[in-house]
């Protein structure tokens, strides 16, 4: 990520998807925006009418003592500031709760949008996006999102309409373009810097807050992650220092989006200030030359303190403007699709299982495969043997579309719709998800009883360990959960897999982190269980197997077949 | 109030960090809001200057309608200027808040690695994040604006007092009925509030999880599923949220109605007192200057209070987020800590370095991670400088439990015989089963202890753990580009380029995965390095190889045979 700013092209680009959907929801969002403008009214017209009521109430009084007749409608006056009292509060109470609210279901939308984009490019996440920034994408960048509608757009639009609406009235009392022009130029002022003065300096702090609210994330976990070496080696104190540095330029490039927001509300003061002062001295003479009566001035200058008080907080929410550009943007990238998935031939017609023709794969500039070909036969085990490093566990990648060939295809024996199910897997990490053993389990039988789950667990020898614990099937397993030692969480997938119950087997050195005894005892169950099934196993060596009927290993890109 | 005690001892211990920029902000704020008074003042008078009538105050009789305009100008650059200055030394107090807060979370991590261990997930990290910046929040905004939503008010009052004893009761009246309904009101909205942290931080552990594990899903076909559950769970936060929203608009709702039916009502008051239609009290003698006067005060006496109730979700924020980081148990009062200083554990055992020097000693004890947890038996054992100690037992028997131990030690209060377990006193290489890798190349992990380690140095160490050609790949966050295995040899590689004489190896398992031909190497090089006067401890199966046992100076069983309930 850069600190470099957007040009004008860019932003509108980065911005379209989000505003569209804006648009599309309008029917959540235009009664909010509509109560907003509301209130803005009757904040407005409650000042001006109280001040108008009051200086007509002194000049109607001062007559009255000396001894004149004059006509003024004390009541209506009286109720309509009452009215607009009440209407005022109640209007700000509901815009918020249907304004929120409406906001928080997009929320909730785009979380799930997001979410379901990821899922369908599994390739790309699974191995090249962080998932710290897709977890800051999610949660961070959504609510970032909040801001567009909420800060940005809705106060904006009211209080252009609210300016149009204060300009008339003061053409209306003073009867003067001069005046006119003069209030516009100044409230020109204090909207431009308040709305896009606000926008276009929030850019670069915007981006460098996002910019170091990753950094901390990204040093947290570090340090996190890596306490235990560090703390073991005395060096954890340096690191926890980069952390409090990340953390406190974090801080700073807040705290400097405040300050400007700062200076921009002064500006927008000092310019609302200015129309007040003028509306006052103009007035003043005007009623000395009898063209506008001393009321209809107390009107004008108590909307425009209202009005001032209105656009006061422009400056702080159009300041989002930034944070809102660089989230929409980091959110643009997950949501764009790359290239498509990578391609797997499936056809349950197929001779072979399993087949990679001619397959040609580099990596980091190493030729990992080079016309490579090989297949599994339906009811075969079949065994590749290699050192860790060569590609075995890139093989198994390739057959689930999870990786790229760079030529060559790669053939699964089972219809696209099912292969799924046919097909069960050890990947070479053991996969703990966070929530209970029973939901780990029932993930690739989700209608699974109790007692299928015990068979699967007495299976992989993890009954007695699970009886064990607090609360057994429903303990939470993974991460903020129970801990699984590295030989419990891969007896959880043997279990995984027995549960599954698939025609067709993949394992991925499925023994690591077992001691001898335990493997002795898996390995016999699984060569009975595999018996009338294709299994297709990786590993170093062939005793870390369970037995198989053919052996290969790798030698310079290609498979080749073991004598026994 | 008492339920938030402990969060009230935290937050006091982050202000005590901000020192006196504080009161600067006080200061300056009070003399913001007298500019605003005086403003008005001048407004009040050039309005009531235009209509001839005499104001009753001597001090501003003197002004004429261009002095005042003038004034009112002055003043409003004046509020203006100690605006800013106000809101300057308020981010300076926010950032020391939050600097102490991220310092104290951070060692807090550090002291309990043992106890905790496994359970420290990465999310964690997100801790850094939202809840240390609510602090901000509240230390900037929150306690300046809490004195003044007193002060501010206070001066109104004596103003208006001074002009019309009947308007002044109507604010007097109005005003504690506020702070009363919005005590009432932001309590439950700190629960609520907290509630509202947990749920974003489930969600946020939720979508990380789902990631991490997305192959899985991808290969049970459960995407759909997942998707189902994050969207429950993103309902969740967002029914919580609006709870909370719900609350924080009712409480100001409220503040807003009395102000609106206060100014309401004074204005009808001041507008028939100048009608002449009251007769009683003080309303004879209020004039046009005072009435307008009142009337702009009284938006500003509320404005403390509002900006005050506002606020005060910055308070509900903290006090949420001081539970969250509480959990975490950061409260350790009197001890501002410096990162540099080491914890006590090891600083009691410095020893002269000479050969046979017993490192540590530990006469065997039952250890619990938490009371109710089972115990794990670690038996008695004495490790020298210079040995070779291998500790064998089955998986999940404790052998990483004691590596844990030796790296990092624990109080007494683990252990059933209440003794504590002092780590080894010298830094130690550590690999763990589920070693760490940072994001750079595989060469940058590799200098890790050792950050003057040649080239030449690390591709012979690569090719003696089987992962020749491997020092430029780079790692992302996790080792997602490596595999596991390649990971496990790569933290070895890394502890076997430790400066000899400095550390001590301590390796979990490192033979794991290995082929015959990687493990003979390594077990080779371990010997040699052994023989260089590196103490060394390794965790094994039973059946691993016998040159390891050849390797070995001490034994220590442990597991299933000694564990105890």
């Amino acid at each position: 990520m850069n600190l470099h700013s957007f040009t004008k092209r860019s932003e509108r680009d980065i911005m379209a998807p989000w505003l569209a959907e804006l648009q599309k929801h309008r029917r959540f969002t235009l009664p909010g925006m509509l109560l907003m403008l509301l209130t803005a009214i009757a904040g407005i017209a409650l000042l001006a009418i109280s001040g108008w009521f009051i200086v007509g109430a002194g000049i109607t009084g001062a007559l009255l003592a000396a001894g004149a007749w004059v006509y003024f409608d004390i009541y209506i006056a009286g109720a309509a500031i009452r009215v607009l009292a009440l209407l005022r509060t109640v209007g700000r109470y509901g815009e918020r709760v249907i304004n929120h609210d409406a906001v928080l279901r997009l929320q909730q939308q785009w979380r799930v949008q997001v979410f379901t984009q990821i899922v369908r490019q599994p390739s790309r996440f699974v191995s090249q996006l962080r998932s710290a920034d897709l977890s800051q994408r999610l949660t961070h960048d959504l609510s970032t999102l909040d801001a567009l509608y909420l800060r940005i757009k809705a106060p904006s639009v009211v209080a252009i309409i609210m300016l149009i609406a204060v300009l008339v009235a003061v053409y209306w009392v003073y009867q003067s373009t001069y005046i006119l022009i003069l209030s516009l130029v100044c409230y020109g002022a204090a909207l431009l810097g308040g709305i896009w003065g606000a926008r276009y300096l929030s850019k670069k702090p915007g981006r460098r807050e996002q910019y170091y609210y990753q950094r901390v994330r990204e040093h947290g976990q570090n340090y996190v992650e890596g306490l235990a070496e560090l703390d073991a080696a005395q060096a954890a104190a340096a690191t926890q220092q980069d952390v409090i540095q990340v953390g406190d330029a974090l801080t700073q490039a807040q705290a400097n989006r405040l300050k400007q927001q700062r200076m921009l509300s002064s500006w927008v003061s000092l310019w609302s200030g200015v129309v007040v002062i003028l509306l006052l001295g103009v007035g003043a003479s005007l009623v000395e030359q009898g063209q506008v009566s001393g009321p209809q001035v107390a009107l004008l200058v108590f909307a425009a303190l209202a009005y001032g008080e209105l656009i006061q907080s422009l400056p702080e929410q159009n300041g989002h403007w930034g944070a809102v550009l660089q989230a929409s943007e980091q959110l643009n990238t997950v949501t764009t699709r790359e290239r498509d998935e990578p391609e797997v031939v499936h056809n349950a017609e197929l001779v072979s299982a399993m087949a990679w023709e001619h397959i040609d794969v580099q990596l980091r500039g190493k030729v990992i495969f080079s016309n490579l070909s090989m297949q599994v036969q339906r009811g075969e085990h079949l065994a590749l043997l290699a050192p860790s490093g060569v590609g075995k566990s890139l093989l198994i990648s390739l057959l689930l579309g999870l990786h790229y060939p760079d030529r060559g295809l790669v053939c699964l024996g089972y219809e696209s719709a099912h292969w799924k199910t046919k097909l069960g897997v050890i990947e070479q990490d053991s996969r703990v998800l966070a929530g209970s053993l029973a939901e780990n389990l029932r993930i690739v039988k989700p209608h699974a009883t109790d007692s299928q789950l015990w068979d699967a667990l007495e299976f992989a020898e993890l009954a007695e360990t699970v009886k064990n614990m607090p609360d057994q099937l429903q303990t939470l397993a993974g991460a903020g959960g129970f801990r699984l030692s590295g030989g419990q969480a891969r007896r959880l997938q043997l279990a995984r897999l027995y549960l599954q119950d698939p025609e067709c087997v993949i394992l991925d050195e499925p023994f690591t982190g077992l001691d001898r005894a335990t493997q002795n005892t898996l390995k016999q169950r699984l060569e009975t269980w595999l018996a009338s099934k294709t299994c297709f196993m990786v590993a170093h060596s062939a005793d870390a197997l369970p037995p198989a009927e053919a052996y290969y290993t790798l030698i310079k890109g290609k498979a080749e077949r073991l004598k026994t | 109030m008492s339920e938030f005690r402990r969060e009230y001892t935290y937050l006091t211990q982050i202000r005590a960090a901000t020192g006196r920029s504080l009161y600067a902000v006080q200061f300056f704020a009070l003399m913001a809001s007298l500019s605003l008074i005086a403003q008005l003042l001048a407004l009040a008078f050039a309005l009531s200057a235009i209509f001839d009538h005499a104001p009753t105050f001597e001090y501003v009789q003197a002004l004429s309608l261009t002095k005042a305009l003038a004034t009112a100008a002055a003043a409003l650059l004046c509020r203006v200027l100690f605006q800013n200055l106000a809101d300057h030394y308020a981010a300076i107090a926010g950032q020391r808040a939050c600097q102490q807060a991220r310092l104290q979370l951070t060692e807090h991590w550090r002291t309990q690695l043992v106890q905790r261990a496994g359970k420290q997930s990465p999310e964690q990290a997100g801790l850094l994040l939202e809840p240390v910046e609510s602090l901000f929040g509240y230390i900037a905004r929150y306690l300046p604006q809490r004195t003044q939503a007193v002060l501010v008010p206070a001066v109104i009052l004596v103003i208006v007092f001074s002009l019309n004893w009947v308007a002044g009761v109507f604010l007097l009246i109005s005003a504690p009925l506020i702070p009363l309904f919005m005590t009432l009101v932001g309590m439950g909205a700190a629960r609520l509030n907290q509630q509202h942290m947990d749920t974003l931080q489930r969600l946020s552990a939720l979508f990380i999880d789902r990631l991490r594990n997305l192959s899985l899903l991808y290969i049970s076909g459960r995407e759909a599923a997942a998707t189902a559950h994050v969207s429950r769970a993103a309902d969740h936060y967002r029914r919580i949220n609006m709870k909370t929203l719900r609350v924080a608009f009712l409480s100001s709702a409220v503040l807003e109605f009395f102000a609106a039916v206060a100014i309401a009502a004074l204005a009808i008051y001041i507008g028939f007192s100048l009608l002449g239609y009251i007769d009683w009290g003080p309303s004879q003698n209020l004039s046009l200057f005072s009435g307008l006067l009142i009337l702009m005060l009284a938006p500003e006496f509320f404005q403390p209070l509002r900006n005050f109730a506002q606020y005060y979700h910055d308070r509900a924020a903290a006090l949420g987020a001081a539970t969250q980081l509480m959990v975490e148990g950061t409260v350790e009062p009197s001890t501002s800590k410096s990162p540099g200083s080491l914890p006590k554990l090891f600083l009691r055992r410095k020893k002269p370095a000479s050969e046979q020097v017993t490192l540590l000693h530990w006469q065997g004890g039952l250890y619990r991670y938490q009371p109710q947890e089972a115990a794990i038996f670690i038996p008695a054992f004495t490790l020298k400088k210079g040995a070779c100690m291998v500790i064998f037992g089955p998986s999940g028997g404790g052998k990483s439990t004691l590596l844990r131990l030796l790296s990092h030690g624990s109080d007494a209060a683990s252990f059933d015989e209440n003794q504590p377990f002092l780590k080894i006193p010298n830094k130690i290489a550590l690999q763990r089963q589920n070693p760490w890798l940072f994001a750079g190349s595989v060469m940058d992990n590799l200098k890790l202890y050792n950050a003057t380690v040649s080239r030449a140095e690390v591709e012979q160490v690569l090719s003696d753990v089987g992962l020749t050609g491997f020092a430029d790949v780079s790692i992302v966050e996790q080792g997602r580009n490596i595999s596991g295995g390649e990971a496990k040899r790569i933290a070895l590689a890394r502890c076997l380029l430790a400066p000899i004489t400095e550390f001590v190896l301590v390796l979990d398992e490192p033979f794991a995965g290995l082929d015959d031909t990687t493990t003979a190497r390594v077990i080779e090089r371990l010997r040699w390095q052994h023989e260089q006067g590196q103490t060394i401890v390794i965790a094994a199966h039973e059946h691993s190889h016998a040159r390891l046992r050849a390797l070995a100076t001490t034994y220590l069983e442990v597991g299933e045979a000694s564990a105890a309930r």
